[in-house]
Parts: C-alpha cells; structure tokens; sequence
C-alpha cells in the first residue's frame, strides 16, 4: 500500500510522561442512574418520544385503575364470594377436604422444590414470608390504628324527598355488635351546610343518600340555571349580530335548553323573575367581554337561592331520643338524649355479643330530619350460617330481629352502601383488611405446608442420601408424592365409599400379582399352550369375582357380564404381558411376590365383602360417610378449573402418547386412524369439542347422559389435549437422532422396549416446555366450560351480578378472575423454568 | 485381562467354522448399489481391519452383518443363525453381536452405569444388582469407573466412547463390529479409545472394524480388507498392505498413497 517513491516517515520526538495523574471520576452522566435513563430512555429523539408516550400511557390506565380501586370499586362482591371463586357451591361441611388436598399438594410443592431446584433463589423463601406476614399484620395494624368507618343513620318521622326518589327514615335498625364495644353516636360535622352534605362519603341509610342527593341535586340545578341561561342569552347576542341569520345553538339545541330552563325554574325557582328577565336582557348584550360575563353571572347566581336542604329538613336542629336495645327488644342500656350544639357524643356500652337494636326519633310532632354518625355500627350480610358483620367480618349465626310492621330491618349491605368516593383509610378498613382476614388462614396454612415440605425433604435427605447422590432421598419422596397426588385429590374432592376404594384398589394390586404370575410362567418356562390358558382363566376368574362383587357388597344386582369382562381384562392383559416379557428375577423372589400381591387382593376385596355382609347397615353408612361422594355439579371456580386442567392433562399423558406412537407406526390401520383423531380435534375450536362431548357421549350409550356434566366434559377435554400433546411428543420423537434407536436395537432390545426406554424419555423431556404452555394454556381455557354449563370463573362472576346485592360488580368480579388466572399462570410458568434450569428436563441431553 | 471367559476360548478352538460367513451379499439403495458380491469369511477370534474411501460401503457392510441394513441378495450366516426376515433370528444375532458407532450413541437421558446395565436388564432378564454389578467390572475395565454416576453429556468424547464400548461388552457378544470408533475424537483421545480395543482383541474377541488408524491395523489386525465402490478389492495381511514392494491393486496403491502420506 505504501508508495515507496514517499519519504521515509519521520522518527517521532523522544517523550516520556512521568505525569503520574490520580484517577478521575467519570463524567456524572455516565454512571449510575443517570447513565441508565440517559442510555435507555432518552438515547435519541425517538426514543425519548416512545419513553414519553409509553409513561403517559401507562400512567393514564394505572391512575384510573388505582383511583377506581380506591374510591369506587365494591369488593364486597369478591370477599363475600371468595368462597364460590375457590370451590363453586362446594357443600360448607366438605370444605375440610378441600383444604387438605390444598395443604398436601403444597407440602408437594415443598418437596419438589428441595430435591429439584438447584439453588433456590432466597427471594423466594423471602417473598412467601412476606405475604404471610402481610396477611397477618395488615389486618391487625389497620384495626389497631385507624378508626372504623362510621355508617351515616337518618332520623325523622317525615318523608325525604329528592326529585322523584322519597324515603322515610326507619324508626329502628338492627345491628350486630360485639360485648365491650362502645357504639358513639353524634352529629355528623359536614351535615352544617348542602356543600357539605352534597359531598359526604360513607356507609349510608337510605333516607341519608336521599339528603345527599337532595343536597347535591340542589346545588347542581343552581348552577345548571345559570349556565342555561347564560348559553340562551349568549345565543341571542349571535343572533342579533348575525341579523337573525344563525347562533351560537342549532334550532333543537335551542329548543332542548328552553325545555330545560323551564324544569329548573321549577326545581330552583329564582328570587324574582324580573330581576332574571332583565340580567337575561343585559346579557344577551352582543360584545360583553369574558370578565364582564363572569360578573354578570355572578348576580345571576346571587338570584337563584332555593332554601337549602338543611333547612328544608331542619338537620340535626333538634334531639335526637336514642335507646338501645337487646335482639329481643328488652333495653340494653338507659335512654339518651343527643342534644345539638353540645359536643359530647351519646356513648353506649355493649354489654355481650349479639344483635341490637336503635331507636332513634326526633320529638313528638317534630318536623325535618337528622343524620347520625354512629361508630360500632356496620352493616351486615346473610349467609347460610348466619350474619356476617361487614367491618370485621364478625359472624353471628341465626336470624335477624325484624318488627311485623317494618318498623325495624336489619342493617343490610344493599340498603347501606358506601356512598360517595371512598377515602383510602375506608378502603383499608372496609375491604384490603376484611379480604385478608377472609383468606388469612388459607394463606397461612399453605405457606407454612409449602415450608414443611421443604424443610421435610431437606431432613430425609440429611439422614438418608448417599453422599456422591445427596438429593435420592428427596427426589424418592417427590417421585411418590407426585404420583399419590391425583390419587389423594381424586379422593378427597369426589368421595366415595371406603368399601368401594377397597375393592378399587384391590383391582390395582389383582392387576399387578397377575403381572407377577405371569412373570413366574415364564421363568418356569411354560409353554404358550400353558400361559394362553393361565390369561383365560386369569379373565374368567377376574370376572367372575368382578360381575359378584357389588352384589356381595351392596345387595345390588350383579355387574353386567360386559363391564365385568371390561374390568377383568386389564388383569388378563397383565398375566399375558409377564408371561411373555419375561424376567431374570428368581423363582423363590417371584413366588414370594405373587403371594404376597395376591393375598394382598384378596384381602382387599374380602374386607368390604366381609364389611358389607357383616356390618349393620348403620355402621355401614357411618363408613361410608366419612369421605360421602360429592356431587361433581357442585364443584365450581378455581376448584372446577383446576381438576379440569390437572386430570385433563394427566389422562391425556398417555393417550396422547399412544397417538403419537399410532401415527409413527408404519402399519396404515393404525396410522390414519390416529392422524385423523389428531387432525380431527385440532382443527376444531375447544368448544365445539366440549359441546360433542356433553351430545356426543350420551348418543354411543343412553345411560351415559347419567356422567355429570363436569366428567363429560373432563372426557372431552382430554380428547382434546391428547391431540396437542401427540403433536408436540411426535416433534419430540423426531428429534431424537437415529443413532439412538440404532444404538438401542444393536444391543438386541426389541422395538416397543426401544422407545419405552430410550427414545420415549427423551421425547418427553424435550417436551416438557411445551407441556408446560399445554396446561397453562388449558387453564386458561377452562373459561370455556361456562358455555356447556359448568360454573368455572367466569360464570361465577355471572352467578354472583345475579345478588342483588352485587349487580354492579361485574368489573370487580372480571379483575379478580384476572388476577387468578394470571397469579397461577405465571407461577406455573415460573416453576417449570426454573425445573427446566434444574437439569432435570431437556437441558440434560448433549 | 480377558473379556471373555476362558472356557470360551476352548470352546472357539473347537470351531470348525467362520463365526461369519457372507455370501455374495448385494444391497441396493433404490437404484444405487451399494455393495455387490461381498463374499467374506470371519474365523472366531479374528481381528478384521476394513479400510477404504469414503463412501466405498464399509459402514453398510458392518451393518448388515447385525441387521441394521437389510441386504436384497446373499446369504450372511452369523454365529450358525442365518439372517432373515425371522424377528427372533435378528434378536438372536444382535445378542451375539456388539456394535460401537462413530458418534456413540450413549443414551443421554441415562447415566453411565445405566447404559450399561441397561441391556442386560431388560434383554437378558438381570436384577438390577446384578447387572450393575456386572456393569462396573466393564466400566473398570475400560477404565473408567469414577464416571459411573455421570451422565453422558459430562463426560469427554474418549470416555464417551468407552462407556459405549462397555456398554456393547455387557450383552457378552461373540463379534464385536467397529464403525470408526475413533473418527469423532480429538487426536489426544484416540489412544485411549485404541488401548482398550487392543486389549480386546488381545482377550480373543473376533472384532471387525473400520478403521483409519493404519498403527490400530499394523498391530492388531489377522487380515485387512480394502474396500472400493461396494466390491472386496483387495485382502491380507498387514504385512502385505503395508510393506512397499508388493504390487497392489492401483485403487489401493492410490488410497495407500493418500493415507500414508497423512502420516
Ligand atoms: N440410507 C441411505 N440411503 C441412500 N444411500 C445411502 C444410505 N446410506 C449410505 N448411502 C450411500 O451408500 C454409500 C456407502 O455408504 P457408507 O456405507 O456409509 O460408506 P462408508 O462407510 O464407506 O463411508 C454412500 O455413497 C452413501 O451415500
Ligand atoms: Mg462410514
């Protein structure tokens, strides 16, 4: 490159620095917080647009939410169904069985995370803490610091009146309160003037809310005559001008407002009508500047004064007589006199738990009306177990006083609402406290099953693993938990006789001794005459004893022959299979365990055959109600939606498998069977599949319309996932490279033991991901199951617009839906990461 | 160290006949062929070397004396049982023959020792015990037992290599096949992988193997097959391929040329 016709370059100048400078900081914008916003935010003109844009954006929505939380929202709606959003209409007495299948599978959880996830994250352990300590201390700091919100009572013998809407104030209320409480009674401050009265927020009466709005009608009709007539007088400046040619309203605006005007004339009639026509007149002045405008409405407004409302009901002018008494009418304290203008407050002392009642009247003959702001009084809600106190969620069981005349009604939450825009101490104490107290022990309990577990795994592996596997303890106690847990589920939440789960297991255990007897033919080396004979005699037996058994158990009629058979047929199956696999166990190791499997089945049918004949039938049924079976049309919400997605999946495992595997096999009776179950489901939306399975099932036999509804649907779902998870197996399968079924069949292992044990594994491993996003994304869907009538999240938020007391809530019932699914979503999602990242999945392949 | 048991060893002696014999074996892929006429004699104990181009059917060859390439025409008779289309005849033969793969092949989802006690367990009907067992010695034997508890994808390839080695030993095969063993390894690894096969072939094993490695052939191997365009061009001893002033097929000459020039 260099021209060598250039002159040499010059040798530089000799120099030595031996400036020995100290370290200088980086300019201030290059570091730290600064640099990060600088970068990231505002590194180019774009960039600072889109960082704006997205702050106001997300500002707007969160403001609004917040403020909506805060001020508006009715979470009554959510904390008085918390119950129905877990379990549905789940019978009260059953609940106890939920929340042991809830505590087992945390303790599950616990475990799993102590043998499989390499270095747990201490945000975790820290986070979970918290939110039990929230859980505990939130709601103990609110009520020990702030004041309970005061409900507003009205009191007056005389009708109250705004607009069409009129309410007399109830003479009594009953409430319920709780001994050494002290109920204070007073006059509320901003009942001195309509301004005050028009913005009063609190839990109010009736007749109260009518003399807010009262109040706040007046003061708006005021102003609304003013700018009305303003608007008209302006408009005719226009037209003046304009020589009659157009103003400043259309033709029907105009006639709109006239309309109007005459309406408020009528409510908020003005001083004199002179003195408006001629205010009217200067207005309608065409070049009036904006200050002279103001001014002129200013005297207009002067005009327009209708008495207020405090003195139309002359509010709390006058003494208010209080006397308390007991639920049965018998007085509980002495009578009181709250007096206006005096500054102590009527105090009443609750002498024990229980329902009381108030009296509250203004004297004999007395006009007008009276607000009484009274602490220690909540309204209430009815439950099945009685009434549940708003403020604390203090529960009281049996029924409310009422009077026959109506003289008396309890203080229930639909006639005594939070009115107004609620301030953020209310919405501590009325809603952030009671949800977290309802949910509290659930919370806490969960929290603490989930550490149990962790720290149970933890001591096993202390005390059992070697030291070169330190986690085989652990992982044993997941691996068994993990299987016992759709078991343990199953049991709890559907029931069942125990003699039947006795004769259920007795099936499970027949299975695996024919298995094992089968295994022991081999050894001997039975000929296949000998071992076809054993699996016939294995199915007549097996369905003999089946087709008896309920007969024997229950007095019912025998089994038909051909559900017997289908029963028996697994043990059959399980004889052949031994028979034919064979092992290298010995014979003496064999023996032992078919007798051992055997007598274990056989002692398992006898008990409830022995029990059913034996025991008196009052005893039977003492057994029998232990776990009582539970009605599926019951289950509803989180529960629905979660038995839905867990068995969904679990039965749809190996389905799934068997359809990826058929649609692999080179044998066409097989394959396009499968290809067109696979094809069929996936290209049919979720519902339509849930829809065939709640018509479908009951046309292949009558007697299936008699599944529940939640279990037709439940076959319908795994038909659907099996689709989707044959699909992401298949891509599994394919990924496997072929040397490894080589390498298998090389060793001389037979095609199915091949991809049992070694393609098959890894094909579900480099799944797993993919099965994760299938639950997640069932979960998700269980939202489905509303339209074939099953009561999941999104109709019990249906369910519950349907309480009068909560028609409104539709929005809070959506945003906690929401926020369930979201919670569990990201968990989940969370969880199988980090299980992912734990090499116990795909990551350990090459 | 013996591989085999010595008892065995009696029993080869008795052997009348080649522990695999083929017979004018030809094999079509499609419209290619791939092998034509192979006709090869393998006597119990013997170390075949099988070298040639790239391409030439070395590795379909080996695969179809253990069925995992079907031949169209032929007969390749191994250890007394024919090859055919009988799935117990295919078992038989696999049970008899190991083979160790180029890339190979462990089960990555399955620790060392589990590759290895894999097999026996669930084709020879072993207890668990005792396959493990039995699986150890093997890996002891190949020398590495402290890998026992690691899993594939933590191990180096030459470990990798013999696990596999291990693993097709624990069926205890008559033939082992060789599908160039050491071709994925990194040079530093090759001898450690060609020391235990030495020694294998020194126990008795009857071994063939395609192979590269002209040292592995020199010292080891009773014949050496040339292969070329799917025909047997040339066979002998050692000592014939690599001594200069035989005359060679000029196919051979030529890859001779290439091979020990890379020397
Ligand atoms: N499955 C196959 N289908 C079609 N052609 C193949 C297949 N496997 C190998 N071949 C071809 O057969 C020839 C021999 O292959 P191979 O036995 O692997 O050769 P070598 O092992 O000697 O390198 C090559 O030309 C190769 O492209
Ligand atoms: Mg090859």
């Amino acid at each position: 490159m260099v021209d060598s016709s250039e002159p040499k370059r010059r040798s530089p100048a000799i120099a030595i620095n031996y400036d020995n400078a100290p370290p200088r900081n980086p300019p201030l914008l290059e570091i730290g917080v600064l640099a990060w916003v600088r970068k990231n935010l505002f590194g180019s003109p774009l960039d600072a647009l889109l960082t704006i844009v997205g702050v106001v954006l997300v500002a707007a929505v969160v403001v609004g939410t917040i403020e909506w939380t805060i001020e508006r929202a009715d979470w009554y709606s959510i904390i008085l169904n918390v119950d129905r959003f877990m379990t549905g209409r789940l019978p009260g007495a059953v609940v106890w069985r939920v929340s042991i299948v809830v505590i087992f599978i945390m303790v599950t959880a616990g475990v799993l995370t102590a043998a499989y996830v390499r270095r747990l994250s201490p945000v975790i352990p820290l986070l979970l803490l918290l939110i039990a300590l929230t859980v505990v201390i939130v709601p103990a700091l609110v009520r020990a610091l702030l004041p309970v919100p005061p409900a507003y009572l009205a009191a007056g013998a005389a009708p109250i009146i705004s607009g069409t809407a009129e309410e007399t104030p109830l003479p009594a209320v009953a409430f319920l309160a709780r001994q050494n409480e002290t109920l204070v009674i007073d006059f509320p401050a901003f009942a001195a003037d309509d301004a005050g009265l028009a913005a009063m927020h609190g839990i109010v009466d009736r007749a109260t809310n009518t003399l807010r709005n009262a109040a706040a009608n007046r003061l708006s009709d005021m102003a609304r005559y003013v700018e009305v007539v303003t608007l008209l007088a302006r408009d005719e400046a226009r037209l003046t001008a304009t020589g009659g040619e157009y103003g400043d309203l259309t033709e029907n605006g105009r006639a709109t407002l006239q309309r109007e005007l005459e309406r408020l004339a009528a409510v908020v009639p003005p001083d004199s009508a002179d003195a408006v026509a001629a205010l009217r007149a200067r207005l309608a002045a065409p070049a009036l500047t904006p200050s002279e405008i103001d001014s002129l409405r200013a005297e207009l407004a002067a005009l327009v004064v209708p008495p207020t409302v405090v003195d139309t009901y002359r509010l709390n002018g006058q003494p208010v007589t209080l006397r308390l008494l007991d639920g049965n009418g018998t007085p509980a304290a002495d009578e009181q006199v709250l007096v206006p203008g005096t500054t102590e407050p009527v105090r009443f002392l609750i002498p024990a738990d229980g329902w009381y009642i108030l009296e509250k009247t203004l004297p004999a003959g007395a006009e007008g009306a009276a607000i009484l702001m009274a602490r220690g009084i909540a309204p209430v809600f009815e439950r099945s177990a009685g009434y549940l106190r708003l403020s604390d969620m203090f529960q009281f069981p049996g029924a409310a006083p009422v009077r026959d005349d109506d003289s008396l009604r309890p203080l229930v939450l639909n006639e005594n609402r939070y009115r107004g825009d609620r301030s953020l101490e209310a919405y501590l104490y009325l809603y952030v406290t009671n949800f977290l107290v309802e949910i509290q022990i659930a919370v806490v309990a969960a929290i603490a099953a989930a550490a149990a577990g962790y720290a149970m795994a933890q001591q096993a592996d202390r005390l059992f693993s070697p030291r070169d596997v330190p986690r085989r303890a652990s992982q044993r106690l997941a691996l068994w938990l993990l299987i016992a847990t759709p078991v343990v589920v199953f049991v709890f939440i559907n029931g069942f006789d125990l003699l039947a789960y006795s004769a259920a297991l007795a099936w499970v255990v027949a299975i695996y001794a024919a298995y094992q007897a089968g295994l022991l033919l081999y050894q001997r080396g039975a000929s296949t005459l000998v071992r076809l004979l054993a699996g016939v005699l294995l199915l007549a037996g097996a369905g003999l004893v089946f087709s008896l058994l309920p007969a024997l158990i229950y007095d019912l009629p025998p089994t038909p022959p051909a559900f017997a058979g289908l029963l028996a047929l697994p043990v059959a199956v399980a004889g052949l299979a031994g028979a034919w696999i064979g092992t290298g166990a010995g014979a003496a190791e064999l023996t032992r365990r078919v007798t051992r499997a055997g007598g274990l089945a056989a002692l398992l049918l006898i008990a409830p055959i022995i029990a059913g004949r034996v025991l008196p039938g009052s005893t039977r049924d003492s057994i029998a109600a232990i776990l009582p079976y539970i009605d599926p049309d019951t289950w509803g919400g989180l529960l629905l939606a979660l038995f839905i997605t867990i068995y969904g999946t679990l039965l749809a495992f190996p389905l799934g498998i068997l359809l990826a595997l058929g649609r692999r096999s080179s044998l066409p009776a097989i394959k396009y069977p499968c290809i067109l179950v696979i094809e069929m489901v996936r290209g049919t939306p979720f519902i339509v599949v849930l829809f065939a399975g709640q018509l479908l099932i009951p046309l292949v036999n009558e007697n299936f319309a008699a599944i529940p509804n939640a279990y037709r649907a439940l076959g319908a779902t795994v038909i659907f996932v099996a689709a989707y998870l044959a699909e992401n197996i298949r891509g599994g399968l394919q990924s496997i490279p072929g040397g490894q079924q080589e390498a298998g069949k090389a060793l001389g292992l037979p095609e199915w033991q091949v991809t049992l044990y070694i393609t098959l594994p890894q094909a579900l491993r480099a799944v797993i991901p993919a099965l994760v996003g299938q639950f997640i994304s069932l979960f998700k869907d269980t939202s489905l199951l509303e339209i074939v009538g099953l009561t999941d999240l999104s109709r019990t938020v249906t369910n519950m617009v349907a309480q009068t007391e909560f028609n409104d809530a539709r929005r809070e019932g959506l945003v906690f839906i929401t926020i369930i699914y979201f919670v569990l979503s990201y968990v989940i999602a969370y969880i199988s990461r980090r299980i992912e990242e734990s090499g116990s999945g795909a990551a350990r392949r090459i | 160290m013996a591989v085999q048991a010595p008892s065995q060893k009696v029993a080869v002696e008795q052997y009348e006949e080649a522990i695999i014999q083929c017979q004018g074996v030809n094999k079509w892929y499609g419209e290619f062929h791939v092998l034509k006429d192979i006709s090869l004699e393998v006597a119990p104990q013997e170390v075949v070397v099988v070298i040639g181009p790239s391409g030439s059917g070395k590795s379909t060859f080996i695969r179809c004396i253990n069925r995992l390439e079907e031949h169209q025409e032929g007969t390749i008779i191994v250890d007394g049982i024919e090859l055919s289309h009988d799935v117990r005849n295919i078992a038989e033969i696999r049970r008899e023959t190991g083979m160790v793969f180029q890339q190979f092949n462990l089960f990555p989802h399955l620790t060392a020792l589990e590759n290895v006690a894999l097999a026996p367990m669930k084709v020879r009907h072993r207890s668990r015990q005792e396959a493990e067992a039995r699986a150890m010695e093997l890996l002891t034997r190949v020398g590495i037992p402290e890998q026992a508890k690691k899993y594939p994808g933590q191990l180096s390839g030459g470990q990798q290599q013999r696990v596999a080695i291990a693993r097709a030993l624990a069926m205890e095969p008559r033939i082992m096949l060789f599908d160039e063993p050491t071709s994925a390894l990194d040079p530093e690894m090759i001898k450690e992988v060609l020391d235990v096969m030495k020694q294998l072939a020194r126990s008795g094993m009857t071994m063939v193997v395609v192979t590269h490695e002209m040292g592995f052939a020199r010292e080891v191997a009773d014949r050496v097959i040339f292969m070329d365009h799917g025909r047997i061009v040339e066979q002998g001893p050692p000592e014939h391929f690599f001594s200069k002033d035989v005359e060679h097929h000029p196919r051979t000459q030529e890859f001779l040329d290439q091979i020990l020039l890379s020397f």
